[in-house]
């Protein structure tokens, strides 16, 4: 009899451990793929900003023109360069916030594509927001789209990026998000 | 029993260091993302310190540079900034027009680094336009030449020598009414001046360009006598003379000379740039000596005096006004070119 009560309580015992390691293990692999999820949108969003940066930064550099931003909308920019500092080179390079990405949980998530010349690449797929403001000299806001010698005023451009995770991270539909926003102030406008 | 139990608990053990190292992995690398993008964006920000403190040095007339800069020689700025290093270089693009510069900027910040390659151009502030050797707008007008002392309108270099050209030579004294140039003609025979010795036209009203240059003198002299060197054709420099000074001696002086009192010359004293009297019952007087003045003079104010005994010289010179408005500290720069 005692025997019995020993296997029966060892049984009880062992089921309660294995339930505990199983919990335990879920939640750290939970936690593990938001962690790698967050990774990831960071990562993107920082080389994101930094591409966007890198070009804003640019923007009429060796362009004789006054017109240096052709296109000047609140989800698309285009403009002059000389991109690589190739002599006597223009370039032009275009952003455009383009349509919902079909395939991912996510309903926000749109893609951003990047032209350089004629040249287009895809270069994220994981945008809910892409919105640009322009100002000029005296740091007043311009209306969306700018258009005609205003375009020719334009002095500063506010970048606002937000990339969300293409699925939610478990069953609580939340999405991981990252957020970036900066004031460029283009030296050769 | 007791076996399965330690195997589970070491399965446990395994299994939770190998997700919490995971979980560790991808925290670490996630902030080492953030420091990399906080890295670029320092250095960034240390590139353009580094223009600016470039700048400063010009702004401030520090000769260590702008010397070499005028002789055509690139230099180097070296300097630790924001826990960053910053490398700094500065050229004239043609040191005889000294109005385009050349930056170039390095800058290192952990791993991190960023370049800048900018061309500036710098151009002089608006300057008072100086129609004559001497031009008179005071009222009434205080003229006197004694002795054989010299106003001379034709364009000389600041050696003293006349220019190749006639065609920017002026007026020996530019006077505001007819009735000034009859006190003026008195003394014609002191006088040279091309197209004319005495030329009635409106004077240009230094007085908005007063202030800043008071504000930002480099030199102010309340009384006194005062020798000695004062700037240099290449880092010419502001003075501000709010009293009774007199200036004697061997010395010289570069750049705009402010007065609101009374400067004498004496000696062998030499003014380079511009002069101008502000301000009521100025005089500016050359009572002995050879002194001379390159560069040319305005008078305004009521009841300012301008008088002239001895040897003493006023030649009219573009060069040396030129000079004078390259004071760095006047000079404005504008962005022609900026590759980051």
């Amino acid at each position: 009899m005692s025997i019995m009560m020993d296997l029966i309580g060892s049984s009880i015992l062992l089921g309660t451990l294995v339930l505990a390691v199983l919990g335990i293990n879920i939640n750290m692999s939970n936690e593990r793929g938001a962690s790698a999820t967050e990774f990831h949108v960071q990562t993107e969003l920082i080389q994101l900003g930094r591409i966007v940066e890198f070009d804003l930064y640019k923007i009429g550099y060796d362009i004789a023109s006054n017109r240096k931003i052709i296109t000047a909308d609140s989800s698309r920019i285009k403009f002059k360069t000389n991109l690589w500092n190739i002599p006597g080179k223009t370039d032009s390079v275009e952003y455009i916030l383009g349509n919902y990405v079909a395939v991912s949980t996510n309903p926000r998530d749109r893609v951003l594509t990047r032209y350089e010349n004629t040249t287009g690449v895809l270069i994220n797929y994981s945008i809910t927001r892409f919105k640009l403001t322009y100002y000029n000299s005296r740091d007043l806001l311009l209306a969306t789209p700018v258009t005609g010698n205003n375009l020719d005023s334009i002095r500063s451009i506010k970048i606002y990026l937000t990339l969300e995770s293409p699925d939610p991270l478990g069953a609580d539909s939340s999405y991981v998000a990252g957020y970036y926003s900066k004031l460029v102030y283009p030296r050769n406008l | 029993m007791g076996r399965l139990a330690l195997v589970l608990i070491v399965i446990l053990g395994f299994t939770t260091g190998i997700v919490t190292y995971s979980i560790n992995l991808s925290k670490r690398y996630t902030i080492e993302n953030v420091v990399g993008f906080e890295k670029y964006t320092t250095a960034r920000n240390i590139a353009h310190t580094g223009v600016n403190l470039m700048l400063h040095k010009l702004d401030t007339g520090d000769t260590t540079f702008i010397n070499p800069l005028n002789r055509g020689q690139k230099l180097w700025l070296v300097k630790n900034v924001m826990s960053g290093l910053c490398s700094i270089s500065v050229k004239l693009t043609n040191p005889a027009a000294l109005d385009t510069v050349d930056l170039t900027s390095k800058s290192m910040y952990g791993d991190s680094t960023y370049n800048m390659r900018l061309r500036l151009q710098r151009f002089p502030k608006p300057f008072p336009t100086v129609g004559g050797a001497v031009s008179l707008a005071g009222t009434p007008t205080v003229f006197t030449m004694n002795g054989t002392p010299n106003i001379d309108g034709r364009d000389h270099l600041m050696n003293g020598s006349l220019t190749g050209s006639r065609a920017t030579d002026t007026v020996g004294v530019a006077v505001a009414t007819a009735a000034e140039s009859v006190a003026v003609s008195v003394y014609n025979s002191k006088i040279i001046g091309d197209p004319a010795k005495i030329g009635v036209q409106p004077i240009d009203d230094p007085g908005s360009y007063v202030p800043e240059y008071i504000s930002g003198a480099d030199y102010t002299w309340t009384g006194g006598n005062i020798s000695g060197n004062f700037g240099t054709a290449a880092a010419p420099v502001i003075g501000y003379v709010h009293g009774n000074v007199t200036f004697a001696g061997s010395g010289s002086f570069y750049g705009v000379l402010v007065v609101d009192g009374v400067i004498d010359m004496q000696g062998t004293y030499d003014i380079y740039g511009l002069v101008i009297c502000t301000g009521d019952s100025n005089t500016v007087q050359t009572s002995a000596g050879t002194p001379e003045i390159h560069g040319g003079i305005i008078v305004t104010g009521v009841g300012s005096k301008f008088s002239m005994k001895g040897t003493a010289d006023v030649q009219y010179s573009s060069q040396a006004l030129n000079m004078a408005k390259y004071i760095p500290k006047l000079l404005a720069y504008k962005i022609m070119k900026w590759y980051e």
